[in-house]
């Protein structure tokens, strides 16, 4: 606990020794829990940084009051493995539907269900024209990805592709609102 | 499958992390507790929201108010360094003017951390001993920035405070020497309240990390061979006392020896608190 309270203090004075020894302490925990919970190598490892750029960045935020450095560190990485992982179903049952159905179906549904429509709509609106306007011919006019094709002038595997494109970039963009501290 | 971490994702961190808050600013041993309470400062006013900037922290003064007055007086000793002088009224001045000026939360901090920070770059070169006046107090370079430490983190927990937060005090070898230049600072501060007690001794004792013993003369005349009055308290509290934070008449102290020299030593000890 004495080692908790002088590390905060270390780390409050803008000491990068202090969280180097932090690092080099509790990095292995915070990695092995992330990669435990995601399954991801790539995800762990960005788990683990963004971790401890959070104990450098907010070195209050860690209260030695409430517990120790390593059980708040652990909660942390898990949290974000946990919020990690719900993105990931998320951004794959998106693409499964995308992959079984046709546009005319109302696929948004599936990135709305519990969204309201506006900040889909603002995700959609913020996609580069060429994904956005094979988005909006297949989700907003109903059109199926062969008339889209059609109208494009593409063919019609590279619309079926810039809509997948769309709908991930979407979808990540309200994981990411929803993630935001 | 392995779980460690891969050795290369070590200075990916670290260096993920200093871009998005550098270190305390490297300086010469004297400067190191302002150094690093500017960085505790600066890590604080990083994660407060627009209404926080806004709360009163210390009389009418919100956040950013205090940081447009500590650009102020840093601005002033830097100034002093390079030859100049000041008086209390000059301080007292360029915050009123500055804090007119209506900065942007923002821009107060980064103009507030970028002189900080070239302050430090510039003491490397500075004689620490020399005298200069800021804010009307001749002092040695080194002890206005022990001065400036003390500040900084006084009016970080004014602001801590008003926004539900709370920091930790200093680590022991930057609290060592705020707080014994508060304690020698003593006899000078009983002087100026007009109720030296002359011949006297003081003994002071301060528990908790970065705290020690003191046996200070409360004149500059001849003294006691032994202490007649001592006063012990928590290091970080006497702080807090000289820093104007403190009501001399409720800290929690233990004294002994002469009452009236240990109640005059309390109630003059924040008698060098700025605003």
């Amino acid at each position: 606990m004495d080692g908790d309270i002088r590390l905060r203090q270390r780390l409050a004075a803008g000491d990068d020794g202090a969280l180097q020894h932090a690092y080099d302490h509790f990095s292995s925990l915070v990695h092995g829990l992330a990669l435990r919970v995601t399954r991801s190598r790539e995800a762990a490892e960005e788990i683990t940084q963004d971790v401890f750029v959070h104990l450098w960045e907010n070195p209050y935020a860690f209260d030695p009051g409430r517990g120790t450095l390593r059980t708040w560190l652990a909660m942390l990485a898990h949290r974000r493995a946990v919020d990690w992982v719900r993105r990931e179903e998320r951004q794959r049952r998106l693409l499964d539907a995308v992959e079984r159905t046709e546009p005319a179906v109302p696929i948004l549904d599936v990135i709305i269900a519990d969204e309201t429509g506006v900040r889909v709509r603002h995700a959609v609106a913020a996609l580069p024209q060429r994904l956005r306007e094979a988005v909006e011919l297949a989700y907003y006019r109903g059109r199926t990805y062969r008339q889209a094709a059609i109208e494009l002038g593409l063919p019609e595997g590279t619309v079926k592709s810039r809509i997948r494109s769309g709908l991930r970039s979407i979808a990540d963009t309200l994981a990411e609102e929803e993630g935001a501290p | 499958m392995t779980t460690e971490p891969p050795p290369d994702l070590r200075a990916r961190t670290l260096r993920a992390a200093l871009s998005r808050r550098p270190p305390a600013r490297p300086a010469p041993g004297f400067a190191r507790p302002y150094a690093a309470l500017v960085a505790m400062l600066d890590a604080l006013l990083g994660g407060l929201d627009d209404a926080e900037w806004g709360v009163r922290a210390a009389g009418d003064w919100d956040a950013r108010d205090l940081v447009v007055h500590l650009t102020a007086t840093d601005g002033l000793l830097g100034e002093a360094i390079a030859g100049g002088a000041s008086t209390m009224d000059d301080v007292l001045a360029r915050t009123a003017d500055a804090v007119g000026r209506r900065l942007a939360p923002a821009d107060a901090r980064r103009t507030w951390r970028r002189q900080a920070d070239a302050l430090c770059d510039r003491l490397a070169e500075a004689d620490a001993d020399r005298r200069v006046e800021v804010g009307g107090f001749p002092m040695r370079v080194r002890h206005h920035l022990t001065a400036r430490a003390a500040e900084t983190w006084i009016h970080a927990d004014d602001i801590a405070r008003a926004t539900g937060r709370s920091v930790p005090p200093p680590p022991a070898e930057h609290l060592h020497p705020i707080a014994d230049l508060s304690a020698r600072s003593l006899p000078r501060a009983l002087a100026l309240t007009g109720r030296d007690h002359r011949d006297r001794l003081l003994c002071l004792i301060l528990d908790g990390p970065g705290g020690g013993r003191w046996t200070l003369p409360l004149s500059r005349d001849a003294v006691d061979a032994q202490p007649s009055v001592q006063v012990r308290m928590d290091v970080v509290e006497f702080c807090f006392l000289a820093g104007g934070r403190r009501d001399p008449a409720d800290v929690r102290a233990e004294t002994s020896g002469d009452p009236a020299v240990a109640r005059d030593v309390l109630a003059a000890a924040g008698v060098f608190a700025g605003p």
